[in-house]
């Protein structure tokens, strides 16, 4: 599904690498945790993902394809972390907008454009507002549903988590859940533990743009009588020290 | 194709919902009104002065307008992230320029058209003045493809400036040329470059030789029009390439 080769970026005028020299493997149907703390290159990575930056080196294959090629970008749905929107359309104009992009055929694009409102749970009368009236809540949840408006087979979420209150929280959990049920991929990343814990069949711990440790949950905590989160900080302690 | 109209209907949405156009617009309909009072200002001239004021009214709003709203489509995009939604998305980047180009190009027709219906509540409409504005319409849309062109590198303030500074130079090509003729052998290439190099602004404002009854043929205005719609692709054509070279690192 994703494989990344030895992938390196160094930012323009930057000494110290963003991401260095990272080799990932996330197979089909994983809900895959990207964790690290801020700094660490998740968003970075996410980028050179989705083909928004160039790597300095490395590859990167993603559903079979490169990450500028418009096929793969077909078959993919992002959540950039905290989404900005175009503030004067309302949220339905905006999903037409997005569907359009994705040239979904008119008769589809109505029914998938309700689905997906229905399904991230944003209220119906919100659906005709201007989204420069929507919380922080409902912009999270207009994010999913733009995310999704192509029903991609690879998505991508980029603290899908931050800003939102324990309810919200909740909701995302249960969406991502269901689509792990559809036995979608899913690639989020998050600085909530529990969370991952919750949802995730396989994760990556990075640190200044090193990779500290990857692979499948129930392997790493094989043996081992620890949450995830004393395992993230185990891991970050041992690197650092 | 769709996607590219995808990005011009919305670029025309967020344009037309814009409050700031409505109130260039506003501005826009009480200069042209009070065009009489230009009129007034010189008895037996006044038909001549009031078309000339309006003229001048429409292409300077319209030229406001151009460089306003065009040097802030791309910025905005960058500054307000939604261009990560955008990229993420099948949308070749080429797509977003011209579709903005197109989407702004709808915006300026109608304002153009609605300037000239509150003009030719004034004035009696004739196909010379019909062809004059659409000539003005078309500086506009080169002006947009140069405002575009500088807005894919520059912030809003610059590329708005560096725009304003090649319609201004534009102008003036013709007589720079005329003017190379006395210089020296450097100062002659350099003022021939310019002339070829710069879109000729000044022969697509029709105003000046077709009011005076300076006689012109239907080649010479294709000819113009031609190559003004040349500079425009060249312009769109270069701001596409540098856009889909462009990384978004913040």
């Amino acid at each position: 599904m994703i494989r990344i080769k030895h992938l390196t970026k160094i930012y323009t005028g930057q000494r110290a690498a963003a991401l260095e020299n990272l080799t990932l493997e996330i197979p089909r149907g994983a809900v895959f945790g990207f964790l690290g703390p801020n700094g660490a290159g998740k968003t970075t990575t996410i980028k050179l993902l989705l083909g928004l930056l160039q790597p300095t080196s490395g590859a990167i294959e993603i559903l079979n394809g490169g990450p500028q090629d418009l096929a793969v970008k077909k078959r993919i749905g992002f959540l950039p972390e905290q989404p900005y929107f175009y503030q004067y359309l309302t949220g339905w104009e905006f999903l037409e907008f997005c569907a359009d992009i994705f040239a979904l055929p008119k008769e589809k694009r109505e029914k998938q454009i309700r689905a997906v409102l229905e399904k991230t749970g944003l209220a119906q009368e919100a659906w005709q507002q201007k989204i420069r009236t929507y919380s922080k809540g409902m912009e999270q949840r207009l994010g999913l549903a733009q995310a999704l408006i192509n029903d991609p087979e690879l998505v991508i979420l980029d603290e899908p988590m931050s800003g939102l209150d324990p309810l919200g929280r909740r909701e995302i959990c249960d969406l991502i859940l269901d689509l792990r049920k559809e036995k979608k991929t899913v690639f989020f990343s998050s600085h909530i533990l529990s969370d991952v814990e919750l949802l995730c069949t396989h994760i990556a711990i990075l640190d200044h743009g090193k990779l500290l440790l990857s692979g499948e949950v129930k392997g790493l905590k094989q043996g081992k009588k620890l949450s995830l989160g004393e395992l993230f900080l185990a891991t970050l302690a041992h690197a650092r020290s | 194709m769709n996607t590219l109209f995808a990005v011009a209907k919305n670029t025309f949405r967020e344009a037309i919902r814009d409050r700031i156009l409505l109130v260039i617009l506003f501005f826009a309909a009480l200069f042209l009104l009070a065009a009489p009072l230009a009129g007034k200002l010189s008895p037996g001239q006044g038909v001549r002065l009031v078309t000339d004021f309006g003229l001048a009214m429409l292409h300077i709003f319209g030229l406001f307008l151009t460089v306003f709203l065009g040097s802030r489509l791309v910025f905005h995009e960058i500054e307000r992230k939604t261009i990560f939604l955008l990229l993420a998305k099948p949308l070749p980047r080429s797509h977003i320029i011209w579709g903005k180009f197109l989407g702004l190009s709808a915006v300026l027709l109608c304002t153009t058209a609605l300037c000239s219906a509150v003009f030719f509540l004034l004035v009696t409409p004739t196909w010379s003045l019909v062809l004059i504005i659409g000539f003005i319409y078309l500086s506009l849309l080169l002006l947009l493809s140069i405002v575009l062109f500088f807005g894919t590198w520059m912030s809003p303030l610059l590329s708005s400036v560096a725009s304003i500074l090649f319609f201004l130079a534009g102008n003036i090509s013709f007589s720079l040329r005329l003017f190379g003729e006395n210089m020296s052998v450097a100062g002659k290439y350099m003022t021939e470059f310019l002339y070829y190099f710069l879109p000729n602004f000044s022969s697509l404002n029709l105003k000046n030789f077709v009011l005076s009854g300076i006689p012109y043929t239907a080649l010479n205005l294709i000819w113009i029009a031609l190559m003004a719609i040349i500079f425009l692709i060249i312009f769109l054509l270069a701001a596409s390439a540098i856009f889909t070279r462009k990384e978004f690192e913040q």
